[in-house]
């Protein structure tokens, strides 16, 4: 096989490779959003796992007067049971996030599953079935279900995440299955098929990566949605159980003494704050390089 | 580069087609048909262009080549598409695997959407090429450079890792050409391959094709709606019309001397040839909707030339006019004087 003489060919010089400096500016656009993201996040799981080592005081016991304000020995200053509020707002970021990272895992993963299968599926009895399903949970909001399913299954982290993956997967089967259905029609899918490739091959290689990239990015910006769940669950007193460090619960305890005392409630919102903050420009950053990419 | 030297000395025709019916099944008695009926060969190491309006059923005769009618829910209702003696239109799901990329590579339409966003070319070009059981392992990442060259794409080891949204509408659709031609076919099936692209580049992926024939002898089948961009390139011509090809022949008699009053007004219609300032011509009418076909001539509507007998009866079958020169149009002696 002989290949082409280059010099031959000086007609192809029209479409070049775009010059570095107009693909360095594309991708500065995304990266800055993400990297200010990723460094909040990095900053606060730093905290989450130096705080409760390093902290004199534990986290669920007595350790002074109620209610002092921030000074030198408690930075935070104490609660109304006279609790370090410093350690306890950080030793609560493990169990906030991990909390929500399963909450939108378990879904996020489901929901792509079943909404690859629907897009590819050829039933249209199971088609009509959970697709009527999944419109009948996305038409309630999330968190009324997950309230009621968490009546049934008693209060407490676990019956959360449950909750959660029994109601949340439904967004994500949705999402996933429209744009399944519109990457099947793509280019790429007909030319794969076409170069001979084989069915599994196909959805593994060229349709799974191209809808779960979606929905990923979608569980980003969910991250956020869901932390603010899971703590507003434990602020109704349905998620984390007293005298458990969390986020929501805390600011559960202290609302009744705001009057007296912001610095129970106010300190665990702002780290909600700037969590929610951390995941908002993480998910934007990446939906933006998605977009670059998908152009 | 023929998969099988021999045959190529003994059967001329790499591909023939037959009475070719193409349609949809709407409901278990009705049948849209869609291409009804294409007779056409297509030699070996030929470029053969295939032209027509939208709805002319061109796009579906290429599908019914590589097997992909399914996904627009149209099948095979009659006729043989004979690929080196193989009847393509019996070939069952394990039967085509053989065929699709191995023997018969595809160039899908949308040079954009084409190549997969999120996998970079070299990874996209090596599944290809891995597929061709004749390539050892290490071997594969030079053999996706000596593609990428072969198409002529340059600083192929930048492009090798970059993603499709990194190229251009021309590189993507050279990619694209690279992977169909990876696995060594003995044609390549282009769809408009050139749609959405500039003019200037739609004169280099031409070009290209060209190349990948000679230089490989493989046949191409050059399926476009623009006469002008294609008869530079092509070897013959298929002029499809209405589902039915009308006019057949090799290139220089099609566009210079056609026979058939639809190849005429196409000539007529090119916007290369209009002279300025006056009025673009046009063909009158419109095009029959897919199916719902006059009786007679397809074309009978539409012509300047239409006799009492071309408005009944069936299609009118192609009928020779010349050496290698096919037209299915009753009237072809008419049609001297007028041409021009």
């Amino acid at each position: 096989m002989t290949l082409v003489n280059a010099g031959t060919a000086d007609w192809f010089d029209l479409e070049g490779a775009p010059p570095p400096r107009m693909q360095a500016k594309r991708r500065k656009d995304g990266t800055l959003g993400l990297i200010v993201g990723i460094g909040m996040l990095i900053a606060l799981l730093i905290m989450g796992l130096l705080v409760p080592m390093l902290s004199p005081y534990p986290a669920d016991t007595s350790v002074g007067e109620p209610f002092l304000p921030p000074s030198g020995t408690f930075w935070f200053g104490t609660d109304g049971l006279g609790r370090d509020v410093f350690t306890r707002t950080f030793t609560a970021v493990y169990l906030d996030l991990g909390v929500a990272l399963l909450g939108v895992l378990i879904p996020l993963t489901l929901g792509t599953i079943i909404g690859i299968g629907l897009a590819v599926t050829k039933s249209r009895a199971v088609n009509g079935i959970i697709s009527t399903l999944i419109d009948a949970i996305n038409a309630f909001p999330l968190l009324v279900l997950a309230i009621a399913l968490i009546a049934l299954l008693g209060p407490g982290l676990q019956s959360v995440i449950f909750a959660l993956a029994l109601t949340n997967w439904a967004r994500y089967a949705r999402l996933a299955r429209t744009r399944a259905v519109v990457v099947n029609q793509q280019g790429y899918i007909e030319a794969a098929k076409t170069l001979g490739y084989s069915k599994s091959r196909t959805l593994f290689k060229h349709l799974v990566p191209n809808v779960s990239s979606e929905t990923t990015a979608y569980g980003l910006s969910d991250m956020i949605l869901v932390i603010l769940l899971i703590s507003g669950l434990s602020f109704l007193g349905l998620g984390a159980q007293p005298p458990t460090a969390e986020w929501g619960a805390m600011i559960s305890e202290g609302r009744s003494q705001l009057q007296i005392a912001w610095w129970p409630v106010m300190f665990p919102g702002a780290l909600l704050l700037w969590a929610g903050v951390a995941f908002s420009f993480i998910a934007e950053g990446i939906s933006q390089r998605e977009r670059d990419v998908k152009s | 580069m023929s998969a099988n030297p021999m045959l190529s000395l003994t059967a001329t025709n790499l591909v023939e087609i037959h009475d070719l019916v193409i349609g949809i099944q709407r409901t278990r008695k009705d049948r849209l048909l869609i291409v009804d009926s294409a007779n056409f060969d297509i030699g070996r190491a030929e470029i053969l262009g295939l032209v027509g309006e939208s709805g002319s059923g061109k796009t579906m005769v290429c599908r019914s080549l590589i097997g992909t009618l399914k996904r627009r829910s149209a099948s095979v209702f009659g006729g043989t598409v004979l690929f080196d003696g193989m009847d393509l239109t019996k070939l069952d799901e394990k039967g085509w695997k053989n065929v699709r990329g191995h023997r018969i590579g595809y160039v899908p339409q949308s040079a954009l959407t084409g190549p997969n966003p999120v996998m970079t070319v070299g990874k996209q070009l090596a599944e290809a090429v891995r597929r061709n059981r004749k390539t050892k392992a290490p071997n594969v990442k030079k053999r996706v450079m000596e593609l990428l060259d072969l198409v002529h794409i340059r600083r192929p080891e930048i492009v090798y890792s970059q993603y499709p949204s990194q190229l251009s509408g021309g590189m993507r659709q050279r990619v694209m050409i690279a992977a169909a031609i990876a696995q060594d076919p003995d044609i390549v099936v282009a769809d408009e391959p050139t749609t959405g692209l500039d003019v200037t580049v739609q004169a280099g992926i031409m070009k290209l094709l060209k190349e990948i024939r000679s230089e490989f002898s493989m046949s191409v089948v050059l399926v476009s709606h623009d006469l002008a961009l294609i008869d530079e390139v092509c070897d013959r011509i298929v002029v499809m019309h209405a589902g039915t090809c009308v006019e057949v022949g090799p290139v220089a008699d099609v566009a210079r001397r056609p026979m058939h009053p639809y190849t005429i007004a196409l000539n007529r219609s090119r916007i290369d040839i209009a002279k300025p300032g006056e009025p673009l011509v046009t063909i009158k009418g419109n095009p029959p909707a897919v199916g719902d076909w006059p009786s007679g001539c397809r074309f009978n509507e539409r012509c300047d030339w239409t006799q009492q007998d071309c408005t009944v009866g069936e299609s009118p079958p192609l009928h020779s006019v010349g050496p290698g020169h096919l037209s299915a149009c009753l009237h072809t002696d008419l049609l001297g004087e007028s041409r021009g």
